[in-house]
């Protein structure tokens, strides 16, 4: 065993390394700025979780993702690492300002980009010694990024602020444009590059279409008929989740269903994820909320019950399938009505014209206004945080924001208001133009649809080892899998007995 | 059974309040207003017992409940009973429900959650899966846990065992369907427990039934250790102490401690920059759960005496009535508070 696999080894349990994961590391260690395009579920995280653990100073990572931070501080101190913290803004002040006090005891420091903005946050961390800058999620930093995200253009003056260590930028999808939209905005040199191919070859790509909503429904319920595997089931609208799962509990005899969104207790989200990963439950019907932090080997079939967005949601999600190189399958259900739902959630996700105007009426009047108040304004009206993140880099951009106000004073509001809806249409057209790439896919069907998939992110595409897509040859009959195994235990007739059965089954034993 | 805790709420508040009221009382909002309110009529059981509920759905249940014809609505959002509806209500079974939210409000979840996650260490670290998500998230809870765990010295067999005993015991006086929900729960390393929904379909109930049940079955067993003498291995593990933080709005909370020190109400409002008929309210609010609250400075014994006389005699909690049937000198902030003392020594608060 080498010296890394002996680290490995003894934080994480794995006596050998996923693929590239060891050359990435490698390069961290001699202190390179590296870019790394690494396909979901293949253990991004180690790549500076490692390093955190093994080195002297502090590894800072940047990520969007509050659920999965926490998850990821949860999952370290289960293994007894327990110099590991996760800042967010949605954390009460006091709570907040104490954590940041004791900042230098941590070895593993998450933040989320707003994070960043806090100056007692920064001014602390500027003192410390950082031996690793994280950007997860690096793709946002790039316009041509399907999940662009103004804070994390802040990114690069909060790098220089910390004294430039070396980067590690992290993402799971980018074309190339996204790729140098990345090394050159965080001013990189000499990036050692790790691109690899986010195509798995153990995953075949099916496509159905329906010419009716409710054929949908006949389609799962059979198809889970008869394969009884672990199965993720992806819809655009909650509602929707839970009506499916309902039904399928209620049509598939001895199916076992559950559903899962972010409007559940936390408390049940922990144990349906739970369920899930052990086995208990077979199908999950879930929102695009669900997945990011678990880590289960064995799914095998992942429907999308709706077209997501845009393709890289969409090979995000399917990666989750077959984790463990078995033969899984990725099925897209498709009605021609389906593309109006992701253009209501594109819809929702920026300002419309009138907000426009009504934001800028309202600075103009006031002239000078706290940035908060527009802030919650915003996000109260729209129920949602990115028209306000939008609006916010607009305005910064345009050199409005100063300090913690919005000024107005040198500026015409009619330029102001057309340089606002430019954006607007910009942002539009492309979030437009990345659903008709995905409608595409969907409807084309001269190629074979792994070739297609992929041709925007690599050149060549890596020969399936099983069946490829239902253009090439998939056949459901040629499949080989294994019905899950129902380890249902005999359930005790009387609560009596069940808590006797949970509580002292092992105590025999151990007398 | 949330249907009964709805309905129940609409015949004590006699129509004298909103459906807003209602929403606030469950999900506690804590305002000044709510908690008096809950005192007055006599709703404090209820108080906090639902704090996830959204506004929409509260909506929609009473929508439900109207399109039954339980229910009637004013103009002015004020709700009664109809005759039906009442008649339903009377036929709740409501001798099994132990909910106490304002006694036990955050206590009851605190103590079902240590004792989930408690089983959930023993029973992993017995069978030697030292790696697990802990099926509780609130740092408050996996704190106690290792308290506990650490006090006794990592003994998970005794752990088990005590736990096994007590728990028994409470729930052979539990009505059936709580030994089965706690048990239903419980997760080890066999088997994650089922989810609040999950639970809810087993039962054939709705979610918003299926949480109150929950409730009242942590509120049942705050209950229960408290009561039952021979469970001291739960009462050493999650012990209720009694007056510890008072039912006290944060604010109202500030007030009371600078009260302590003997600080005038006008000193208080200049103090903390608020107005003085907002520290008035927060004395009303201690004066609800403060024992032997000191009146003195604001009531001569006098005035206490008529004021309570008028409120005996009127039979009503609204304030302008009594207000009308009393002298222009007497202020409303001075019957707020006979309303409130007489309150305690009707239920004996606490
Ligand atoms: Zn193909």
């Amino acid at each position: 065993m080498g010296e890394l696999e002996e680290y490995l080894y003894h934080y994480f349990g794995y006596s050998t390394f996923r693929n590239g994961q060891k050359e990435i590391i490698e390069d961290v260690n001699e202190k390179k700025d590296v870019l790394a395009v690494l396909p979901t579920g293949s253990g991004k995280s180690i790549c500076y979780q490692l390093p955190a653990m093994m080195n002297e100073g502090m590894v800072l990572v940047v990520s969007p993702l509050l659920s999965l931070m926490e998850d990821q501080v949860k999952q370290m101190r289960a293994r007894g690492f327990k110099r590991v913290i996760a800042l967010n803004s949605m954390m009460a002040v006091q709570e907040r300002n104490r954590q940041i006090q004791h900042l230098h005891q941590y070895q593993l420091v998450y933040v989320s980009p707003e994070m960043l903005q806090n100056r007692q946050l920064t001014a602390k961390l500027s003192r410390m010694s950082i031996q690793l800058f994280v950007i997860d999620e690096a793709h946002c930093i790039s316009q041509w990024g399907h999940e662009f995200r103004p804070d994390y253009l802040r990114l690069q003056s909060i790098h220089k602020q910390l004294h430039a260590p070396p980067i590690l930028a992290l993402t799971a999808t980018a074309t190339p444009d996204v790729q140098h939209d990345i090394m050159s905005f965080m001013g990189m040199r000499d990036v050692n590059k790790h691109i690899h191919p986010m195509d798995k070859p153990n995953i075949a790509f099916l496509i159905e279409r329906v010419n009716h909503q409710e054929k949908k429904l006949d389609y799962i319920s059979s198809l889970l008929s008869s394969y009884q595997v672990p199965t993720m089931i992806y819809f655009s609208s909650r509602k929707e989740a839970e009506r499916i799962s309902l039904y399928l509990d209620e049509k598939v005899e001895g199916l076992r269903v559950a559903y899962y969104h972010g409007g559940l207790d936390t408390q049940d989200r922990i144990l349906i994820q739970q369920q899930f990963m052990y086995d208990q439950l077979d199908v999950i019907c879930c929102t695009s909320a669900f997945g990011m932090g678990i880590d289960k080997q064995n799914v095998r079939l992942v429907i999308h019950y709706h077209m997501p967005a845009e393709v890289e949601s969409f090979i995000q999600e399917v990666g989750r399938a077959g984790r463990d190189g078995e033969e899984s399958i990725s099925v897209l259900l498709y009605h021609e009505h389906d593309r109006n739902i992701p253009q209501r959630l594109i819809d929702s996700e920026l300002p419309n014209q009138g907000l426009l105007q009504e934001v800028v009426d309202w600075i103009f009047h006031r002239q000078s206004i706290p940035i908060h108040e527009v802030e919650s304004y915003i996000i109260e009206k729209t129920g949602n945080e990115t028209p306000w993140r939008f609006i916010h880099y607009q305005l910064e951009q345009i050199g409005m924001k100063n300090n913690s106000i919005f000024l107005s004073e040198t500026y015409s509001k009619q330029w102001v208001l057309s340089q606002l809806q430019n954006a607007y249409q910009q942002r539009l057209q492309y979030k437009i133009s990345k659903l008709l790439t995905m409608e595409q896919w969907v409807l084309q069907d001269e190629m074979c649809r792994r070739e297609a998939l992929f041709q925007y992110f690599q050149d060549m595409i890596t020969p399936p080892n099983g069946m490829c897509c239902d253009q090439c040859d998939f056949r459901w009959d040629h499949w080989k899998t294994n019905r899950t195994v129902n380890n249902q235990e005999e359930t005790a007739s009387t609560w009596k007995n069940k808590l006797a059965q949970l509580l002292l089954q092992e105590t025999e034993y151990e007398i | 059974m949330f249907t009964y805790i709805l309905l129940d709420s609409i015949c004590k508040l006699r129509g004298e309040r909103t459906v807003s009221n209602i929403y606030h009382l469950l999900t506690a909002k804590k305002s000044t207003q709510t908690i008096q309110d809950s005192y007055i009529y006599q709703l404090t059981n209820y108080f906090g017992i639902y704090k996830r509920l959204e506004r929409k759905t509260f909506q929609k249940e009473l929508r439900h409940l109207y399109d039954q014809g339980w229910i009637e609505v004013y103009q002015d959002k004020q709700v009664v009973l109809t005759t039906e509806g009442r008649s339903v209500l009377n036929g709740f079974d409501h001798s099994q429900i132990y909910l106490n939210g304002m006694k036990y409000d955050n206590h009851a979840l605190f103590t079902m959650q240590v004792i989930q996650l408690l089983v959930q260490t023993c029973t992993h670290i017995q069978q030697h899966h030292d790696t697990f998500i802990p099926v509780v998230d609130d740092e408050s809870v996996q704190q106690k846990v290792k308290e506990i765990f650490y006090y006794y010295q990592k003994d998970t067999n005794t752990i088990l065992y005590h736990l096994y005993q007590e728990l028994t015991r409470l729930f052979e006086q539990a009505p059936e369907p709580l030994g089965h929900l706690f048990t239903d729960q419980l997760t080890t390393p066999r088997h994650i427990g089922s989810s609040k929904i999950q639970l809810a379909r087993e039962y054939g109930q709705t979610v918003h039934d299926m949480h109150c049940q929950l409730m009242n079955l942590s509120h049942f067993l705050c209950f229960a250790i408290e009561k039952d003498s021979s469970v001291s291995f739960l009462k050493e593990i999650v012990p209720h102490e009694r007056n510890m933080n008072l039912p006290l709005t944060g604010s109202a909370q500030k007030t009371y401690k600078l009260w302590q020190k003997g600080h005038g109400l006008e000193m208080i409002a200049s103090q903390r920059n608020l107005k003085i008929s907002t520290i008035q309210d927060h004395m009303v609010e201690i004066a609800y759960v403060v024992k032997n609250f000191d009146y003195s400075p604001f009531l001569s014994d006098h005035q206490l005496q008529w004021i309570a006389n008028q409120i005996d005699r009127l039979q009503t909690n609204k304030l302008k009535e009594i207000k009308e049937s009393l002298d222009d000198h007497i202020s409303y902030f001075q019957i707020k508070l006979v309303l409130a003392m007489s309150h305690q020594q009707k239920e004996g608060v606490f």
